[in-house]
């Protein structure tokens, strides 16, 4: 029966318990909240950099891409100019200087890896190799 | 409980028990309310001019002056009847004093009650022992000896359902450090407080599911990237082809910056690791010119001959 003495007490202190079990509820929910929204926000920073990226490095339309660049050099100047499983080689020859720097200007533009370049001048004319990959 | 002379008529929920004297020791463990006999208090009736019995019952203490031990800490209780005010003093101590000697635990008191508040029921004299009877006269209930009602009607047994009439916390609150109202008043507040919480934290937990409904749809459209291993592992292979290959249209930028007047390619190349360039230069001034603004590039630079110049680096 000591409860009963201390019953006054006792009404406070079980209010003052769910109070603050009621505080701890809401403080956890919040930190996770928050947790959660800096993850959330993260993860979508993320995941947007990927996608940009992937679609950067990874597109689809570079092939026809290169296609057309090779469409765009006059075919005395081609000595060979594969394109095979994600891979390009071309050997091109006699470029002039103006012709040379549209192409490297168009090669860096084509969202490729570039992985060799090699350019080497006789008489004021230009040979160049080059091979990418995508 | 045992005892004949104890009333005990069954109220609301609690038994109602009269405090009197000459009563017997009391068995009880259950909660009970009591009813103190005029033996235990002091009464007076007051006609005043207030309203409320807040008001009366700051009267109280001047109502009784010169009445009251002086000695005695009393308390009060006031309530209206009619147009009059009754004024009650009794000392707690004493209460409890008896109360502990007739075997009733004060935490078992839940109310407590003054005879002075039921004098209906005392119209027939009601008998608390051999030479004592509590009755009614002139609208005040008092403790009369049985000798003066001579051969009249008496009530040996009182046991009859009654309603309580507001009477005052009593025995539990005796040594609390709340008051039975203050507990319930703070009581409410934070329990007021602890819903508030409860349901700001039930908001959030709903934002949390909503958000990461939100994540999952943005995830199931990229299967490949549900997975924080393979994000990571994606982003690091695509960063880093990123990372080189800006570098290295960087670098022919760079190359094609030194190709001012009179400057011409002799020859270059690039790879995933280094590259290195010659450039043939008009004159000496130039080449100077070119091989500082290599330097400040971070290339390294070499001489070719006369007038060409090597220029060099890692990736």
């Amino acid at each position: 029966m000591i409860w009963k003495r201390y019953r006054n007490e006792l009404m406070v202190l079980f209010a003052t318990i769910f109070l603050l079990i009621g505080y701890t509820y809401k403080h956890i929910q919040t930190s996770k909240l928050y947790s959660v929204k800096s993850e959330v926000s993260k993860s979508i920073d993320e995941i947007g950099e990927i996608i940009a990226l992937k679609k950067q490095w990874d597109g689809k339309k570079i092939k026809s891409k290169i296609e057309r660049l090779k469409k765009d050099i006059p075919s005395d100047n081609i000595k060979s100019f594969n394109i095979k499983s994600r891979k390009m080689d071309a050997i091109l020859y006699d470029l002039t200087d103006k012709e040379m720097n549209r192409l490297i200007i168009k090669i860096e533009n084509l969202a490729v890896e570039i992985v060799t370049i090699k350019i080497s001048s006789k008489d004021n004319k230009y040979k160049m190799e080059v091979k990418c990959k995508w | 409980m045992k005892g004949q002379r104890d009333l005990n008529f069954t109220e609301t929920s609690k038994p109602l028990v009269l405090v009197h004297k000459s009563m017997e020791r009391v068995y009880n463990k259950s909660s009970i309310n009591i009813m103190l006999s005029p033996q235990f208090y002091t009464m007076k009736r007051e006609t005043l001019p207030i309203k409320h019995q807040y008001q009366a019952k700051k009267l109280a203490s001047s109502v009784f002056e010169s009445l009251l031990k002086d000695d005695v800490e009393y308390q009060y209780f006031v309530y209206k009847d009619r147009d009059d005010w009754i004024f009650i003093a009794y000392d707690q101590i004493e209460v409890s004093t008896f109360l502990d000697k007739v075997g009733i635990p004060l935490e078992n008191i839940s109310k407590l009650l003054f005879a002075q508040q039921y004098l209906d029921k005392f119209n027939i004299p009601l008998v608390l022992s051999d030479k004592e009877l509590l009755a009614s006269i002139d609208n005040t209930a008092v403790v009369i000896p049985s000798s003066i009602i001579g051969d009249k009607m008496t009530n040996r047994k009182f046991n009859e359902k009654i309603q309580n009439r507001d009477g005052i916390s009593f025995g539990f609150s005796n040594n609390s450090i709340f008051e039975y109202k203050e507990a319930i008043i703070i009581s409410s507040v934070l329990t007021i407080f602890a819903f508030i919480f409860i349901i700001e934290g039930i908001k959030y937990k709903n934002t949390l599911t909503q958000m990461e409904d939100e994540i999952a749809l943005v995830l199931s459209k990229y299967p490949s990237l549900q997975s924080k291993y393979s994000r990571d592992n994606i982003a690091k292979k695509y960063k880093k082809i990123d990372i080189k290959e800006r570098k290295k249209r960087d670098i022919l930028k760079g190359l094609s910056s030194l190709l001012i007047r009179g400057v011409t390619l002799s020859s270059l190349s690039i790879n995933s690791k280094n590259f290195y360039t010659t450039l043939k230069t008009p004159n000496e001034e130039t080449l100077i010119r070119i091989k500082k603004i290599a330097i400040k590039k971070g290339y390294k630079t070499s001489r070719k001959g006369e007038d060409i110049i090597k220029i060099e680096g890692k990736l």
